[in-house]
């Protein structure tokens, strides 16, 4: 599969908009904004320039957990008090679609191929990025933008202090954190302005409610991984866990360490639903791509993201990065 | 499509105002009869439309939203050809649009319910309930875009099978009308007055309906090797999105158009192979331009003589499990080679460029081996897919 990651961006709030794009944030929810603008600042970074018409060959894909839930919450509030339909406001109902962000990012960046979007809970914002990565790999789109975003208002946290308080003393201290962010696949064919920085290797996608069997099952498709990375130059690997560790998925389990060298990182102790994974992926693809390239070969490292939905869902995406 | 594993259907249900069962939803198609009605599981006083494809089916005992239900009873029939479903070979692909709603308006309400505040309202939840309940232990996932979602679900299940990831794959939709999901439509103007009218000269809005629709999709080698019966196959899925408008459909169908001729690719399929058109229809005046448009761009000439069927005339609009029903009713089509009447269509404007079947069953000239399904939602997301006979 050569699909690379060329750009990305991340945001932890909606932050202001370039005034081009002032008018269409001003019909979005916050999940509507902090997906729209991960989205445009990741387009952005990778200097492709917005077209005047849709093209084909570029598409949209978007991971959430709650996606428009404050404009669901917004239409169920005006409809409770509403004596009639015209109390309703027509475009706050048209934002209660989860695909919102693909429509406005796809009208916004000429982006008319392909738009899907992935609702599977923490595993989404992962999910999408292996859809979006697919795409690419069969030739279905040349570019791919992949959005993951969280919006959080009053009633997200408080339901969200409910679900904490039942996840158990794991859960303890967990922040929930609006969260958005986008990275920018391209097929290498279009992809010739600097050298490869980081690419898709594979993803492994299931769903096991038992913890145990999850882990085990998370650790086989490791080890193939790292035995398929074996055959070519040393490569050291690392593997985030990007959701909180609800359940003790890795405790006791030495695998990590075993068939993997290199980092550990801790479970984050905050909480971005289906933005989670997305987020350190796109978080480390821009880093890898600001650092300047060294007149010496690069050495690739692998490294493993993985999402874990407490009901049993697991998503986990290999890449590799160039490591100057 | 290469060597790639074939896809293949080996099971179908489906749940509509109709009735539960696969039967009653061809039957009811068949007959010409519309299931729309005047609502009156809720108080429809506050609103301009008045009608709707409901289901009489109430929350179950274990506080089950009726579109968990809804795909519950359609993913049962569907299965009923393989008892042995489940493993770590065998996935879920829901498609739905505004699953959770009902949930969250009611923990809105009263602001209890613990961690299921959260979580019940979670549209993931519709693909978690059925690999729960049926073993499911590979690939599980919902897919939301918008009307366009059951077909999204079933194309990304067959891309899952080919790609090896699954040898079985439950895919389908679901949806429930509420109180939130009438009056958004309504506040829109995108509600008929009476019913829906889909391709008719006369017509003047959709009308909202409810249920689920499942395939089993299966590699057909898998399939042969357990006796499975086969339906039909799945061979393409292409999606494109319009860039126009959140809300008004691309008048040229652009979006609709990449959607197709990405699944007729995917498909090794040409547009004049097409014998069949499941159409979105949902009896608005601009999508069903706009689909006019766009069938009439890709068929060329013989638009005018590939039978095309509305569903949404018959079971109204079921959002998220359209897609899924639309290509149910293709499956069907090859199948029994008959081709139901678009109920609500009496007259097509003069110029339309569609071979409507309208009034009474169609029994093709020509054999219908490829049926296209086209779907189109907000969003300008629009989907397709390319169904084969067996």
């Amino acid at each position: 599969m050569r699909v690379l990651l060329t750009a990305a961006s991340t945001l932890t709030e909606a932050e202001s908009a370039p005034p081009e794009d002032a008018n269409r944030l001003r019909r979005m929810d916050r999940f509507g904004k902090i997906g729209f603008l991960a989205g445009t600042r990741a387009f952005a970074a990778s200097g492709a320039a917005r077209p005047f018409g849709p093209g084909a060959r570029g598409g949209v894909v978007v991971g959430t957990r709650h996606g428009c839930r404050s404009a669901i919450v917004e239409h169920a509030a005006r409809l409770a008090t509403a004596a009639r339909v015209e109390d309703l406001a027509p475009s706050v109902f048209a934002a209660t679609v989860y695909n919102s962000v693909n429509g406005e990012l796809a009208m916004a960046l000429g982006l008319g191929g392909v738009s899907e979007t992935i609702v599977s809970g923490r595993t989404a914002g992962l999910e999408a990025l292996i859809l979006g990565a697919r795409r690419v790999a069969a030739g279905d789109a040349d570019r791919v933008l992949v959005v993951a975003a969280e919006g959080v208002d009053g009633a997200m946290r408080e339901a969200w202090e409910q679900e904490r308080s039942a996840l158990g003393a794991r859960a303890a201290g967990v922040v929930l954190v609006e969260s958005g962010a986008a990275v920018l696949l391209e097929a290498p064919e279009i992809f010739s302005k600097q050298e490869e920085r980081t690419r898709f290797l594979e993803a492994c996608l299931f769903f096991e409610p038992q913890m145990r069997r999850a882990a085990a099952r998370f650790f086989e498709w490791m080890k193939e991984v790292a035995a398929r990375g074996s055959g070519g130059a040393a490569r050291k690997a690392a593997v985030t866990l990007c959701t909180p560790d609800y359940e003790g998925l890795f405790e006791g389990r030495k695998e990590r360490e075993d068939f993997l060298e290199g980092e550990r990182e801790e479970a984050p102790r905050v909480e971005r639903f289906g933005a989670a994974g997305m987020f350190e992926i796109a978080r480390d693809v821009a880093r890898i791509a600001q650092t300047a390239p060294s007149p010496h070969s690069p050495s690739k490292k692998i490294h493993l993201y993985v999402t874990r939905d407490v009901t049993g869902a697991m998503a986990a995406v290999a890449l590799e990065s160039s490591s100057f | 499509m290469g060597n790639a594993p074939r896809v293949v259907v080996t099971g179908i249900g489906a749940e509509t105002a109709f009735g539960l069962g696969v039967d009653a939803f061809w039957e009811g198609a068949l007959s010409g009869r519309s299931a729309i009605r005047e609502v009156t599981r809720f108080d429809t006083g506050r609103f301009q439309a008045r009608h709707a494809a409901l289901i009489d089916l109430e929350r179950g005992p274990d506080g089950a939203e009726r579109e968990t239900l809804f795909a519950r009873d359609a993913a049962r029939e569907a299965l009923v050809s393989c008892p042995l479903f489940g493993g770590g070979r065998a996935g879920i692909a829901v498609g739905t649009t505004l699953a959770g709603n009902s949930a969250l308006t009611e923990w809105l309400s009263s602001r209890t319910g613990g961690a299921e505040g959260l979580s019940r309202s979670d549209p993931g939840a519709l693909s978690r309930d059925l690999a729960a309940r049926h073993g499911a232990r590979g690939p599980v996932s919902t897919v939301s875009a918008a009307c366009a979602s059951g077909a999204a679900a079933v194309g990304l299940a067959a891309e899952w099978i080919r790609e090896g990831c699954a040898d079985q794959v439950l895919a389908g939709g679901a949806d429930a009308i509420s109180p939130f999901v009438f009056s958004g439509f309504d506040a829109l103007r995108a509600l008929s007055s009476s019913a829906a009218r889909p391709f008719d000269v006369a017509r003047d809005g959709l009308t909202l309906g409810e249920g689920a629709g499942f395939l089993l999709l299966e590699e057909e080698d898998h399939a042969r090797r357990r006796g499975a019966p086969i339906l039909g196959r799945v061979a393409g899925y292409g999606s494109g999105s319009d860039a126009h408008h959140m809300t008004r459909p691309d008048p040229e169908g652009r979006g609709l158009i990449r959607a197709i001729d990405r699944a007729l690719l995917q498909a090794g399929r040409v547009p004049s192979d097409v014998d069949f058109v499941s159409a979105h229809g949902t009896g608005t005046t601009f999508n069903d331009a706009m689909e006019e448009a766009a069938l009439a761009h890709v068929l060329g000439a013989r638009a005018r003589t590939v039978p095309v069927n509305g569903i949404k005339g018959a079971i109204g609009h079921t959002l998220g499990a359209a897609g899924a029903l639309e290509a149910i009713l293709s499956v069907l089509v090859l199948l029994r080679q008959r081709v139901p009447p678009t109920a609500g269509h009496a007259t097509s404007r003069a110029d339309s460029p569609l071979a409507v079947v309208s009034g009474a069953p169609l029994s093709p000239a020509r054999p219908v081996t490829v049926a296209l399904s086209t779907s189109s939602a907000f969003g300008g997301t629009n989907a397709a897919l390319v169904l084969e006979e067996a």
